[in-house]
């Protein structure tokens, strides 16, 4: 955008330069009384439509001069001259305006998407964590919005993520959830590099949520357990310290090598995104109140249902056979490719 | 930079644990604690770290930690540090330069070490780990956040694969099952061999014998033969019932 301007700004400026110099020495050769000053400066005074009257062809043509001829190349200088300065002029205003312009089209374009999500993920920081973060919400089709302070940061990133969805700001800052559309969120992770500042924000959620929506929150700590008491108090669902949990990964790693098993091979599929997935029967669906074989899920979805967690029981009820009853708010467990998921959960959504 | 220390040439089979971040000092907590709770024969610890200050709060901690202070990345304190007779080393310094060239070293000066490395760039550091010499790498954020992602997006499947891997009494396990050349089920389609009716499991994933790949969520339609590996998740007592069937000894 911004070279294609830059080219066109110097075309303009070309443009212009060529057309004074035609009418200088067209004067010049035209009008033989007058210095080469004088033609420069009657061609400016006609481009600019000043007009002044001191000089012009007529008065100064000499006697043997051709007035037609003269006349003539005037009307040709000042159309395209005029023609020019406009171009030129036109250019220049949009070279000045429009990086601002573009941007706040994409800005504005972006809230409204953004405001229009339902359901969705916000990611507070977009450093290392994050971005392997927002990596799994992609692969697995989920809509994510991240909120992250440095522009050179997000510049990076929209290399990695087309479309990337985000509010540049400072996620310790109220209104930064309001235009990343808490109202509507799922759940929020807080993943900046300092613990304290995911304290922060995790305490300001908090007030923002409402009783009857489903939100969930999550935040990363350093110090597990100085911070993990504090962020439940403040309301975090889920507290993880990747430096604890990695440490342990690490001394297993050490003493028993890791066999890759039937679970790391599934997730790491390179055919396709596989994932054991959850999806929860809502009491509009049709799902609701038939049997495993009546509600013909694998027909339907092609997925098996792995397991069913049911609230009462507390428990999960693995290999559920065919005459397995679901029921609203009945937990489904089922692997299989995101795109089928998808459509298992708009079945127990009632949608 | 003077290295205060003995040398630790009777160490044998020990773990060398490089620099005191937050990581490290979660490691050492564990290997001690495994320490404290197996009476014999386990594994000692070493811990290099240059600041001596760090060296003192360890050693506040864990009186009987060896400690060395000096610099990892120096080949000098690695032999110090008697790395050819040790049994591991983590390499889990801030910076990813030094991780990968204690994993170098270590791995010249000992081919039989075990060297579990931590990154925070598994797709471009931790190829250079792997091809380094590490046995494992592990990267904090990416565990971290794909961790806290499932806590996010899906609790209860977290819950349930957790489940899984932690092995609780009773067992609830994934099992891939070979199907033999006697086998009943051999020949058959799925909806035919009435699996869940013999032993209440349900195929999740089989693998043709010609494939090398899965396929997940299986067709009822799809012919079950010999050499198919079939994958269950259930519990013991329900798996042994259908390696039986598999093997033919029904």
């Amino acid at each position: 955008m911004y070279r294609l301007l830059r080219k066109r700004s110097i075309t303009a400026l070309l443009l212009v330069l060529t057309v004074f110099a035609i009418g200088t020495i067209g004067f010049y050769i035209l009008l033989d009384n007058l210095t080469l000053i004088d033609c420069l400066y009657l061609t400016v005074v006609t481009l600019a439509t000043v007009g002044y009257g001191d000089l012009s062809p007529h008065i100064n043509m000499p006697p043997d001069g051709n007035p037609y001829v003269i006349k003539l190349f005037a009307i040709l200088i000042i159309l395209i001259g005029m023609g020019a300065l406009l171009y030129g002029l036109g250019v220049m205003t949009e070279y000045l305006v429009s990086g601002d312009l573009v941007r706040r089209r994409n800005e504005k374009r972006m809230l409204k998407l953004i405001s229009s999500l339902k359901d969705h993920y916000i990611v507070c920081g977009g450093g290392r964590a994050g971005y392997y973060i927002m990596q799994e919400l992609k692969k697995t089709l989920r809509p994510f919005v991240l909120i992250e302070k440095s522009e050179e940061r997000i510049m990076e990133l929209q290399n990695e993520f087309k479309d990337l969805l985000f509010i540049k700001g400072d996620a310790t800052q109220d209104d930064t959830f309001d235009k990343a559309g808490i109202e509507n969120a799922s759940g929020i992770m807080a993943v900046l590099p300092d613990e304290k500042d995911n304290l922060f924000i995790i305490m300001s959620i908090a007030q923002k949520r409402k009783p009857d929506k489903q939100l969930r929150i999550a935040a990363k700590v350093e110090h597990f357990r100085k911070m993990s008491p504090k962020m439940k108090n403040a309301g975090a669902d889920y507290i993880i310290s990747p430096e604890l949990i990695s440490s342990r990964r690490m001394v297993s790693e050490m003493f028993r090598p890791s066999v890759t098993t039937f679970l790391d091979r599934m997730l790491n599929d390179d055919r396709a995104v596989i994932r054991v997935e959850e999806v929860t029967v809502s009491r509009n669906s049709d799902l609701a109140g038939k049997t495993i074989k009546d509600a013909r899920i694998s027909q339907r979805t092609g997925l098996l249902v792995v397991a069913i967690h049911k609230d009462a029981a507390g428990k999960f009820i693995s290999n559920p056979g065919p005459d397995q009853s679901i029921e609203a708010n009945d937990v489904l467990i089922t692997m299989g490719e995101m795109d089928k998921i998808i459509t298992l959960r708009r079945l127990a959504e009632g949608k | 930079m003077t290295v205060v220390s003995v040398g630790f040439k009777h160490l044998k089979d020990h773990i060398i644990i490089c620099s005191l971040g937050t990581t490290a000092m979660y490691i050492i907590e564990l290997l001690e604690s495994i320490k404290e709770k197996t009476a014999k024969n386990v594994h000692e610890n070493l811990v290099i770290d240059s600041s001596e200050e760090a060296i003192e709060k360890v050693k506040a901690k864990w009186p009987k930690i060896n400690c060395i202070i000096g610099d990892a990345t120096d080949d000098d304190v690695l032999e110090q540090a008697n790395i050819r007779e040790a049994y591991g080393i983590f390499p889990v310094l801030s910076s990813e330069k030094d991780n990968l060239y204690i994993t170098m070293a270590a791995r010249q000066l000992n081919p039989r070490i075990r060297i579990v490395a931590r990154t925070s760039d598994v797709y471009n550091i931790g190829d250079k780990l792997f091809k380094a010499g590490a046995s494992s790498v592990v990267s904090p954020n990416q565990l971290g956040g794909l961790r806290l992602v499932s806590e996010i997006v899906r609790p209860h499947a977290t819950d349930f694969l957790d489940e899984l891997l932690h092995q609780a009494d009773p067992w609830l396990h994934i099992e891939e099952v070979i199907v033999s050349h006697y086998s009943s089920l051999s020949g058959h389609m799925l909806k035919e061999i009435e699996l869940h009716k013999r032993c209440g499991l349900n195929i999740i994933a089989l693998k043709k014998r010609d494939h090398s790949f899965y396929t997940y969520n299986p067709s009822a339609t799809i012919l079950i033969e010999d050499g198919d590996t079939i994958v269950v998740l259930g519990y013991s007592e329900q798996i042994n019932k259908l390696v039986k069937l598999a093997r033919g000894e029904d």
